[in-house]
């Protein structure tokens, strides 16, 4: 790297964009500017947080004082121009999915690849120190030898027939809560594990065959409740998966967007020959540690860790968990490494997602393809 | 996290009316805090000043910022518009005063003063400055805090009756543990001034009462520390937990505890309100949980959600199931104040705590601090210190 501060771009500026800018923040590196979906937004919203607007792709790649690239726009354009700056010699940091589909995640992994430079794909829950401490826990032995995970994502904004967003129009194919929840869980289970993922079984169902899209477009996490006009849905609202993973390790995954009262709920329980620990996501400062002892502890976070940046008794939630990895990233390209995700992880979570949907159809295993050498190893 | 584009809650990043520039006054952690929470809001933070060259130095290069040679400099750099106090509480006068003298709008970290005199003056002349005045009382500025307060003013509860409230920590539990907070003397207080300045506005704010009079036990758990590096004990003054009783007049009473020295306890601030039909509690540690108790309804458990009262709502910046933090109560606090510069009315303080409310916790500690060395109950009016007749009259409140 070269004596000048790296300088990010960050490419949509919806909520995870902001989300991105603040991160870039609070660590301190500067944002040269942003790019939107038309020139009249991207003015406004670069006027709005004081940086310059890019007024196309070309303009954004030759900037030469950007160094890193922040993909934050829809999901459908992430492989296109994610190829188009690792070209122009930019690192690339990009919201998951990493690409609609594998396909489109092994081209950007090969790009990745020949370019040298440094990929990242978002996935944030690896943030919380808490996760970096699972992991910890699991390669130290303590919870003895590795046998089962059982993990659920649940959320309930979905419920309603009413409930409406762009993702419940998608094709069966692209799927929903498989690719949008469920590659989270897979994602943390593979970090945390450290082990590939060998084949997928799944079922898939739907509370809601039909439902109402609104007279106007809603935004995710809010609630319509309003008449509207009705579609079918071709998407699953729930997935029971199962995964094998190498060396005999078994997971159980719950995944579901109407199940009502969970809002966020992302879980993973590891159980070994020795004891067991669970964290959950909306409790993001806990590991609960089992065993057969007529005991169970509770492993409140470290001061002293990488992660941690408050004391104890001061929670850090998923803010700080977005900024860990992207903190760990510009670690990285500063010359300290730190693990982050890569984009041979978002192939990974593709993998998982496609292979979901392949089982479910079939009614039988899938076979997931060892991605390479790609858990990242890094010593902190 | 699902992929977000829009959500109905408050965005993360707006723009500044008037632009401004933060000088920060400290080097230590909460120096950090306040420069990081600056950023992300969006806000320049011109450069930093704490007690010596040498702190200075590092810490501006720790947080990447302009290093001041000395403190007149500082406070008269143009470029800055308000100033951060994150110095030790015992040059908070000093510094505030400075800053008011040099026209800028001030933010002190808490306590405001290390006793009710220190305090009194800092009210009395902020309020004849025309510049804004606040003191980072952080619990505030949570989303659920903000609920439990309009709940109580909507009188869910009914008429409230009794408070309680902890603040309890393990931090200075060792003999061995050494900070500068040991250091203070019996009347500045230790475990009062430092957290349970917190608690007690924290229930005066959610309550809307002021203090009437205040029976106080202060303890210690050890009476001799070890400085770092020194096998020779000293002598602590201060105190390691207190206990209080609180009357707010109106039939309210109240009951706290605080301590620094209770095992297992980290930072376990948790205030319950009780009212004729029902109660209410919130802890810290879960601070996107609110439990509700009322008459004639199962207990309920509020989480932070968009359905919020719209006070509550617009201080969350993500969904629910997404645990917002310390650092984000932090981060609303000086957002709040930084909103409150650009409102047109220098009265209206909207929900930012101001120096009078920096004042009401110290005279609370003043009047429990005395209660305890007398053993009787002492009002709060006693342990107001004698106002000089100049800054008495003409006040803007």
């Amino acid at each position: 790297m070269s004596d000048q501060p790296i300088r990010a771009a960050v490419i949509g500026t919806g909520f995870i964009g902001n989300a991105h800018i603040e991160s870039l923040r609070r660590i301190g590196v500067s944002v040269a500017g942003v790019l939107g979906h038309d020139e009249a937004y991207t003015r406004r919203e670069a006027a709005r947080l004081g940086v310059r607007p890019y007024l196309s792709l070309e303009d954004l790649l030759s900037d030469r004082e950007v160094s890193v690239v922040h993909q934050c726009g829809p999901n459908t354009v992430h492989a296109a121009q994610n190829l188009l700056a690792l070209q122009a010699g930019k690192h690339v940091f990009s919201e998951k999915p990493l690409g609609v589909s594998v396909a489109e995640c092994q081209r950007q992994v090969e790009a990745a690849r020949l370019s040298g430079t440094c990929t990242a794909v978002n996935f944030t829950y690896r943030g919380y120190a808490a996760v970096q401490q699972l992991r910890d826990l699991v390669l130290s032995g303590e919870l003895g030898e590795l046998k089962y995970v059982r993990g659920h994502y649940l959320q309930d904004w979905l419920l309603l027939n009413s409930d409406h967003n762009w993702r419940t129009e998608a094709p069966a194919e692209d799927t929903r809560t498989v690719a949008d929840i469920g590659s989270h869980l897979a994602d943390l289970t593979r970090y945390v594990t450290g082990r590939e993922q060998e084949r997928v079984l799944a079922r898939f169902s739907r509370m809601h065959d039909t439902r109402l899209r609104p007279e106007r477009a809603t935004a995710t996490f809010s609630e319509s409740g309003e008449a509207g006009t009705p579609y079918p849905v071709h998407t699953e609202d729930q997935a029971s998966v199962w995964v094998d993973y190498q060396g005999g390790l078994r997971a159980s995954f719950e995944l579901s967007q109407v199940a009502a009262g969970h809002k966020n709920d992302l879980m993973i329980e590891l159980l070994g020959t020795r004891g067991s620990a669970t964290w959950r996501q909306e409790e993001p400062e806990q590991i609960v540690l089992g065993s057969r002892a007529d005991e169970r502890r509770i492993l409140l976070k470290q001061p002293g860790h990488p992660f941690t940046h408050y004391p104890p008794g001061h929670p850090e939630g998923l803010p700080d968990a977005i900024t860990n990895v992207i903190r760990a990233f510009y670690a990285t390209l500063e010359g300290r490494p730190t693990p982050y995700p890569t984009f041979q992880d978002g192939l990974a979570a593709a993998h998982f997602t496609e292979g979901a949907y392949r089982s479910q159809l079939r009614g039988e295993w899938a076979l997931l393809p060892a991605v390479g050498a790609q858990v990242q190893e890094v010593a902190r | 996290m699902p992929t977000i584009e829009t959500t109905q809650v408050q965005p993360l990043l707006q723009a500044q009316a008037e632009v401004h520039g933060a000088l920060l006054v400290g080097g230590g952690f909460t120096a950090g805090a306040h420069a990081e929470a600056l950023r992300r809001l969006g806000i320049p933070v011109v450069g930093l000043i704490a007690s010596t060259p040498e702190r200075t130095e590092a810490a501006a290069r720790r947080y990447g910022l302009r290093a001041y040679p000395d403190s007149w400099t500082a406070m008269h750099d143009a470029a800055v518009t308000v100033v951060h106090d994150c110095a030790p509480s015992d040059v908070h006068t000093e510094v505030n005063l400075e800053a008011l003298k040099a026209g800028k709008h001030i933010f002190s970290e808490k306590p405001l003063g290390v006793t009710a005199a220190e305090t009194r003056r800092q009210l009395d002349f902020a309020l004849g400055s025309r510049r804004r005045h606040g003191v980072h009382f952080t619990y505030r500025h949570y989303p659920m805090v903000r609920e439990l307060r309009e709940r109580v003013r909507r009188g869910d509860l009914g008429e409230l009756r009794f408070m309680r409230g902890h603040y309890l920590q393990d931090w200075l539990l060792s003999p061995q543990e050494y900070n500068w907070r040991l250091e203070a003397g019996a009347e500045e207080t230790r475990a009062l001034g430092d957290i349970g300045t917190h608690l007690l506005d924290l229930a005066r704010f959610v309550s809307g009462l002021e203090a009437v009079q205040v029976f106080a036990r202060l303890a210690q758990m050890f009476g001799a520390r070890y400085r770092p590096g020194s096998e020779q004990p000293f002598r602590v003054q201060s105190e390691d937990q207190a206990t209080l009783l609180v009357e707010y007049g109106g039939q309210v009473s109240a009951t706290f505890e605080v301590a620094q020295v209770y095992a297992g306890q980290r930072n376990n601030l948790t205030l319950e309100l009780y009212g004729t039909h029902g109660s209410a509690r919130w802890s810290q540690e879960r601070p996107e949980e609110l439990r509700l108790s009322r008459q004639g309804r199962p207990d309920e458990v509020l989480y932070k959600s968009a359905l919020l009262t719209p006070a509550a709502a617009a201080l969350m910046h993500y969904p629910a199931g997404h645990p917002e933090g310390y650092p984000d109560a932090l981060t609303n606090a000086i957002r709040e104040f930084y909103t409150s510069l650009n409102s047109s009315s220098h009265k209206d303080h909207g929900d930012v705590p101001t120096f009078a409310d920096g004042h009401a916790a110290a005279l609370t500690v003043a009047a429990a601090s005395k209660s305890h060395a007398e053993n009787r109950w002492v009002s709060l009016a006693e342990a107001e210190p004698n106002v000089p007749a100049r800054s008495a009259a003409g006040v803007n409140v």
